[in-house]
């Protein structure tokens, strides 16, 4: 299994310090879930992912990253 | 905390608090144990409704905006895995019953038997949300 990371926690404090409860609502989540998907124990749908990129005006693969284990 | 999260723990308290209630007399010596006491599963039953409604309705006033919001696609997967979870505690619970009523038929046919397995399996499954909401 491959690992999925991510640079929310980045991209939301380079967005004006930007809170997961602010962001969770932008994407309509809630909060723990957004805590969820920055700590990678949560794997967002497509869906959520693309609208989490789009809140930073970033592409996807600029957001989240896939390693794949040897 | 999420209000998913403190409604799978009133469940789970509610539960807990019922089945301790019904089946706490089964364990007393001289208790015979095959009686399905319905007044009592009854009054049981509609405590923990009562006391069920009235917690989360207080949950809900401290967090309006979170009981009004649809669970969202993590708390969905969650309420899925639990169920999914629930349902093999609780079809694992009915071949044990089974294995148990070859010897005892009684027992197998006992609704007591089934209704505890049943809340088992029901607690297991709000304990196995409740793990997945705090990881």
């Amino acid at each position: 299994m491959g690992k999925i990371s991510n640079e929310i926690r980045r991209l939301r404090f380079e967005h004006g310090e930007m809170t997961q409860q602010q962001l969770a609502e932008k994407i309509q989540v809630t909060r723990q879930t957004i805590n969820a998907i920055e700590q990678g124990k949560y794997s967002p749908s497509l869906e959520a992912a693309f609208r989490i990129a789009a809140v930073f005006g970033q592409p996807l693969e600029s957001v989240f990253h896939y390693s794949q284990d040897e | 905390m999420s209000f998913r999260e403190k409604t799978a723990w009133i469940e789970m308290v509610s539960l807990l608090g019922l089945i301790f209630w019904y089946f706490w007399p089964f364990l007393h010596p001289g208790h015979h144990g095959n009686d399905l006491v319905f007044s009592r599963l009854i009054i049981a039953a509609a405590a923990v409704l009562i006391l069920g409604i009235v917690a989360k309705m207080v949950v809900a006033a401290f967090t309006p905006k979170a009981e009004k919001t649809p669970p969202d696609e993590r708390e969905k997967m969650i309420e899925t895995k639990s169920r999914r979870f629930s349902y093999a505690i609780l079809a694992w619970a009915v071949r044990l019953a089974l294995f148990l009523g070859v010897s005892n038929p009684a027992l197998f046919f006992n609704g007591n038997t089934l209704l505890f397995f049943l809340m088992i399996s029901e607690v297991m499954g709000v304990g196995y949300q409740i793990v997945q909401f705090r990881r």
